[in-house]
């Protein structure tokens, strides 16, 4: 089979590699592992950060469904192969060739590959660590998001990067409990706000822990863990947790075979995960015909994937002459643009140092005049706080957030609180906003600023902070403050029913009622409005409805 | 407790007989796959081998970066004899 | 099946129920989903038992990239089960070791 472009991989960074070589008339054949298009987009349940000229605010499931959309219609000039692995790669007839479902064996002769194939889950030695029941994450993501299947009655996570928080809360949504995360290092790896979601649900946190055993003789029936010091050696208790899974996310390692096998010049950079391809700015390895997106490229974000993407289609289609030379150039800097955004704010502060490892300009480079990795102006002051490190709002922090009394107690409808003490590139908040008073971002991983003044209470930025991070509370009523507050979990709860009120360490401290349930965006992000004790309105941060009967 | 760790799932190697064969001279991925069998079971050290490196770069007090991770061939994946041969005598009749 | 009835989010597509055999009981999964979930929704979790040790193995990454999950699948060893579509009337069985060739299947593709 022949055809101008191979893309191995069918994830955020391959899908847009292809729709972007295609978009200039190249032939384009994507393979890909799974039994759907999407790649690890298909299990993302939770709303994308990032811009929203892009897709922030929008659910990783929404965006594989609109990619893949658009890759079928492009039907002429796009071919897909699902359940086909790219299996080797030979250089002197370069030729890859692949399986399709272990019943089909076919070679491919590309005139270029973008190697887009994504990361494996890392695996973690301690005793039992094969057990049945101890699963990686995106396992664990698969069986419930995509099949449906309850992966356990009460799961531990290992590791609180961003994956572990995110799937922590999605089993939360499944109905599964979660006995807690374990995290070696002393604060959260991932969001903050990802974090303060599971906090405020009653999820603790060990930091400073490792899992050393898991118990069972056929499957996981419970792990034993022990806190950590400086040096990483035991000391203290050890600890025993009833579960029946072991969930773990403790980082993905780049999938790098076929560039090995193909002779790009590979480095070792902790900051990207593993090993990973030297490329130039539009994502073409050392070897000539090859182009690297995606995890593959380094772990990162899926939003920052789907630019890689684009960039190595766009290149790709140069390369072949299908693009002039000045668009190119003019597109490359828009994407380069995007990218440097995304990777402005303070988590990202790894990746910007991981790539200029392993960027190597190319010649033409000198002419495009793109700025690399540029460092967020926004100064990061390093909170060392023990609950802030675990995604819990310290009491001394609360006042910062917390609107100017006088006004707020007499606005009816209440004014905006955000909790949102990091900086992440997003901006939902306030493109959601009709009356400008969450006030533009110069730079998207600036935190939200607030003009009280125009605040209507409308909560719509409630709604559509995909950090769950926006909260409103009305003070104008004479006992009860009455707090407007997103809920994504199961059973909504009905007008006038009492609920149990949480604070940010998921404490139940009141019981509520609730007085009405909106769905302003129809995307199943419900704002609860319910009202409280006016004295704990700077407390309550969640809700959870009784069991019926 | 090492010798209760499973580091390579497919050939069932725990981190004590790592260990040990590393201490004993046995310091790069390939002498420890010929030995051990590291890294040469269906997933091609795909779970194994930066656990593996971590423990060589520990013990021999050398940087990870600077460590040959092996050579990487293919298939990436096994494949079923009985397809290549498919494969085979269908390029003979073309 | 353990099955998630009610999800905040997701509305789950199943599709055709089919009756398939694991270890001589006859279950229940989903056509073109993949074996491993079926089994799991089925309460099974161990798939193999390893060579030397015999351990009890279950799937560990199900993206079909650590070989964690084999399973015999009509006869075929080393098939690995968090990929592979559900058929109706699969006959799949607990992989011991590497897996043994059956007489037919030696003489046939495998």
């Amino acid at each position: 089979m022949n055809t101008d472009l191979l893309v191995i991989g069918g994830g955020p960074a391959g899908l847009c590699a292809a729709l972007e070589a295609s978009s200039f008339g190249c032939k384009v054949v994507i393979v890909d592992e799974s039994l759907s298009l999407g790649g690890q987009l298909i299990k993302q349940t939770h709303k994308f950060f990032g811009s929203s000229k892009e897709f922030a605010g929008t659910r990783g499931i929404e965006i594989a469904r609109l990619l893949t959309q658009e890759i079928m219609n492009k039907k002429d000039n796009i071919e897909v192969f699902l359940n086909t692995t790219a299996v080797g790669y030979y250089a002197d007839e370069k030729t890859v060739t692949c399986m399709k479902s272990e019943q089909d064996f076919f070679s491919v002769n590309p005139k270029k590959i973008v190697i887009a194939t994504g990361a494996l889950e890392k695996l973690l030695p301690f005793v039992g660590n094969d057990l049945p029941g101890v699963y990686g994450a995106g396992a664990v993501q698969t069986l419930m998001n995509v099949y449906g299947v309850v992966p356990g009655k009460r799961v531990l996570m290992i590791g609180a990067g961003n994956i572990g928080l995110i799937v922590t809360y999605q089993l939360l949504q499944a109905g599964v409990d979660v006995a807690g995360i374990v995290e070696y290092a002393p604060r959260i790896g991932g969001y903050w706000v990802h974090a303060a979601k599971i906090r405020r649900l009653g999820v603790p946190i060990y930091l400073r822990h490792t899992i050393k055993k898991a118990l069972g003789s056929s499957w996981v029936e419970g792990a034993i863990i022990q806190a950590v010091n400086e040096k990483g050696e035991w000391y203290g208790e050890e600890k025993r947790i009833d579960c029946d899974v072991i969930c773990l996310a403790v980082g993905l390692s780049p999938t790098c075979e076929l560039l090995w096998q193909a002779g790009c010049e590979m480095n070792y950079v902790p900051e990207l995960s593993g090993y990973v391809p030297k490329r130039d700015e539009t994502m073409r390895t050392t070897h000539p015909d090859i182009w690297v997106a995606g995890d593959a490229s380094g772990i990162e974000e899926a939003s920052s994937a789907m630019i890689e993407g684009k960039i190595a289609g766009l290149s790709v289609a140069h390369s072949l002459g299908r693009v002039d030379d000045s668009s190119f150039k003019n597109k490359l800097g828009e994407y380069w643009q995007e990218l440097d955004l995304l990777r402005g704010g303070e988590t990202a502060a790894k990746i910007r140092n991981g790539v200029k490892k392993v960027l190597v300009k190319s010649s033409e480079d000198s002419s495009m005049n793109i700025q690399y990795c540029a460092q967020s102006k926004s100064q990061v002051q390093v909170i060392q706080d023990q609950d802030f490190c675990s995604g819990v709002l310290p009491e001394k922090m609360v006042e910062s957030i917390t609107p100017p009394l006088e006004l707020w107690s007499r606005k009816k409808g209440g004014l905006v609180v955000i909790e949102c003490p990091q900086s992440i590139p997003c901006d939902p908040c306030h493109t959601s906003c009709p009356t400008g008073a969450i006030l533009p971002f110069k730079n998207i991983n600036d935190l939200p600023k607030i003009d009280y003044s125009k605040c209507s209470g409308c909560a719509l930025c409630v709604a559509s902070c995909p950090g769950l991070a926006c909260f409103v509370i009305d003070l104008t009523e004479d006992e009860k403050a009455a707090i407007k507050l997103p809920y994504e979990m199961f059973p909504r709860p009905n007008i006038g029913e009492e609920v149990e009120c949480l604070n940010r360490k998921g404490e139940v401290v009141a019981i509520g009622k609730v007085i009405r349930v909106q769905e302003p965006r129809k995307d199943k992000t419900v704002v609860v409005h319910v009202t409280v004790p006016k004295e704990l309105a700077m407390q309550i941060r969640a809700i959870r409805v009784m069991k019926h009967g | 407790m090492d010798e209760e760790i499973i580091v390579c799932r497919c050939e069932e190697v725990t981190l004590k007989e790592i260990r040990d064969a590393i201490r004993s001279g046995h310091t790069t991925i390939g002498e420890l796959k010929r030995l051990l069998r590291v890294g040469m079971g269906p997933c091609q050290g795909r779970g194994c081998r930066e656990i593996i490196l971590r423990e060589i770069s520990q013990i021999t007090k050398t940087p990870f970066e600077k460590l040959n991770p092996g050579r990487f061939r293919p298939p990436v994946k096994p494949i079923p004899m009985g397809l290549l041969k498919q494969k085979v005598s269908q390029e003979r009749s073309d | 099946m353990q099955l998630i009835e009610h999800h905040p989010i997701l509305q789950y597509q199943h599709g055709k129920k089919v009756k398939f055999i694991f270890d001589g009981q006859e279950m229940e999964g989903f056509e073109g989903e993949p074996i491993a979930a079926a089994l799991h929704a089925n309460g099974v979790r161990i798939l193999s038992y390893t060579e030397k040790y015999k351990r009890p193995r279950g799937f560990f990454c199900a993206i079909g990239k650590c070989s964690s999950c084999f399973v015999v699948v009509n006869g075929i060893p080393n098939v690995r089960s968090c990929i592979t579509p559900l058929e109706e009337g699969m006959v799949i069985e607990t992989q011991r070791g590497h897996g043994t060739f059956h007489k037919e299947v030696q003489d046939g593709e495998h």
